[in-house]
């Protein structure tokens, strides 16, 4: 019963550590994604300002 | 003018604006008291509080205290652009914080005066056995908390957060400085305990720090 | 995604791997706490790793505030981030080891006290870097911020020490005599972190650094379309009156 709660613990700590570091990437990726789009968005306004000269 | 001049005027400026109504005296006081009341009705009216408690509820309610007021310490400046004013003069910019840092001084010490007596008052807390270490023990901590709350609040002075920043900032850097005032108070209002030479030297070190620093810094932050 | 970003990832994830091993399998339980002590290669790992960021972030912001190259921020930045992520795994992990040892969540030990307002500095390092405009400004500020935060550690640690040198001591963590296995487990999972956290810096630091010249980018256009505006309006230095309230932030 010991030994089974102790690892519930370890198990614990580990899903925290990884998970963590899983969120970090997730939001590095999602906020990459939205970099993109507005970079994307950046060339339609550059498209723009270069029609309007 | 030589710079000792310019920084009186400078002083006498911030006292002046805040005579002609700057409310910071008025609603540093007011909050405070407020706090002291919210304090006592926390506790349940508790009839004699530990002299720790005392000492640590004190410095709770002034460090709150200091901590709102500094955001809006030159909110006056703000109209027209007054702050312009200092920047423009031909001195040593750093002389600007030392000014600005001995005009909230004198209005926190204000403040904690009248919010220091009725926290005895409203609590029932006795009055201080060694009173001589209390009032230095206010006065040097209120200079270095205003010194800091100042550097901080010129920090943030750009963020759209300020109001809420400046507290946030304040308390973290200023932990070891709240407790070791609240050890120094626990000595002055109970002598029995002993509050060490280590806290005399972290507050000393918190005055250095905050009096060279801007020195240093000040240029910089202010340049962009 | 170049071949260089794939065999960086592939090295970490290796190595994340065998960190797992040594630290659940290859490595012997502890007689006082059992298999608890693998927690430690987990905790102590990311506060090192929390500690070294911090470390990194206020070097590279002095650099910054020197030398003005807009990547020593972005670095600096960057790294504190990463910071407050492994602080918190730090807070988090060390509660979960606290409770089974010492059965409270939370106690008042000098090491978790001063990592909790460590945490509380740069999650305030954040929000004052979030909340300025302008590139420069909010790099100097963040910079100097930076610099005065991690001054501020060794105080924070002195003075919680201190202050609490009344209560008895829980546990004595030197007290832990580690076999050489062990030892090397330890070192391996810092080794692994590190790699990480590189690596996590490495991309960061790019992502803000494309970030600030889409920033820089955007300025340049509303630049230009504001110039196209100009030769449709009438010019705005004709009439003074105009130009009174010109608030403070538009510099």
């Amino acid at each position: 019963m010991r030994v089974l709660q102790q690892m519930g613990f370890l198990w614990a700590v580990t899903a925290v550590v990884w998970l963590a570091t899983l969120a970090f990437i997730v939001r590095l990726v999602q906020s990459q994604h939205r970099l993109h789009r507005e970079l994307e968005q950046l060339e339609r306004a550059l498209q723009d300002v270069r029609r309007s000269e | 003018m030589n710079s000792v001049q310019v920084f009186w005027t400078l002083v006498w400026k911030d006292l002046r604006a805040e005579m002609r109504g700057g409310r910071f005296v008025v609603s540093c006081l007011s909050f405070g008291v407020l706090m002291v009341l919210i304090v006592g009705m926390a506790l349940n009216a508790a009839p004699h509080l530990p002299a720790s408690w005392a000492s640590g509820l004190l410095w709770m309610v002034l460090f709150f205290t200091t901590a709102l007021a500094m955001t809006r310490h030159d909110a006056k400046e703000q109209e027209f652009g007054g702050w312009m004013g200092p920047w423009l003069a031909p001195i040593d910019r750093s002389l600007v914080f030392y000014a600005r840092w001995c005009a909230a001084w004198f209005m926190v010490l204000v403040a904690s005066v009248g919010l220091i007596a009725l926290f005895f008052i409203i609590l029932n807390v006795p009055f201080p056995v060694a009173f001589g270490t209390f009032v230095a023990v206010v006065a040097a901590g209120t200079l270095a908390l205003s010194g800091a709350g100042t550097l901080l609040a010129t920090l943030a002075g750009q963020s759209s957060l300020r109001e809420v920043l400046v507290p946030i900032l304040l308390f973290p850097i200023s932990i070891p400085l709240f407790l070791a005032l609240i050890r120094l108070t626990w000595h002055a209002l109970d002598p029995a305990v002993i509050a060490g030479a280590a806290w005399v030297e972290i507050v000393g070190a918190y005055l250095v720090v905050v009096g060279v620093l801007p020195w240093l810094l000040y240029e910089l932050i202010l340049e962009v | 995604m170049t071949k260089r970003w794939i065999a960086g990832i592939g090295v970490v994830g290796i190595l994340g791997w065998l960190c797992q091993y040594f630290a659940f399998i290859g490595s012997p339980p502890e007689k006082s706490m059992g298999n608890l002590i693998r927690i430690l290669y987990f905790h102590a790992s990311s506060a090192w790793i929390a500690f070294l960021s911090f470390g990194v972030a206020a070097f590279f912001a002095l650099c910054y505030l020197i030398r003005r190259r807009p990547i020593l921020d972005q670095i600096s930045s960057s790294s504190a981030e990463i910071g407050v992520m492994y602080t918190t795994v730090t807070l988090i992990t060390g509660s979960l080891w606290a409770k089974p040892i010492w059965n409270a969540w939370w106690t008042w030990d000098p090491r978790l006290t001063t990592t909790l307002i460590l945490w509380f500095l740069y999650v305030g390092y954040l929000l004052l870097r979030g909340s300025i405009e302008g590139l420069e400004r909010r790099a100097v500020v963040s910079g100097v911020y930076a610099i005065i935060a991690v001054a501020d550690v060794p105080v924070i640690h002195f003075a919680v020490e201190w202050w609490n040198s009344i209560h008895p001591q829980v546990i004595d963590e030197t007290g832990i005599n580690m076999p050489g296995s062990m030892l090397f487990a330890l070192m391996f999972a810092f080794v692994a972190f590190f790699a990480i956290y590189v690596l996590l810096l490495a991309v960061r630091t790019r992502q803000e650094a494309q970030r600030q010249r889409l920033y820089r980018l955007r300025r340049e256009i509303q630049e230009v379309r504001g110039r196209a505006a100009d030769k449709l309006q009438p010019d705005i230095s004709a009439h003074p009156q105009l130009q009174m309230s010109v608030p403070k932030g538009s510099k």
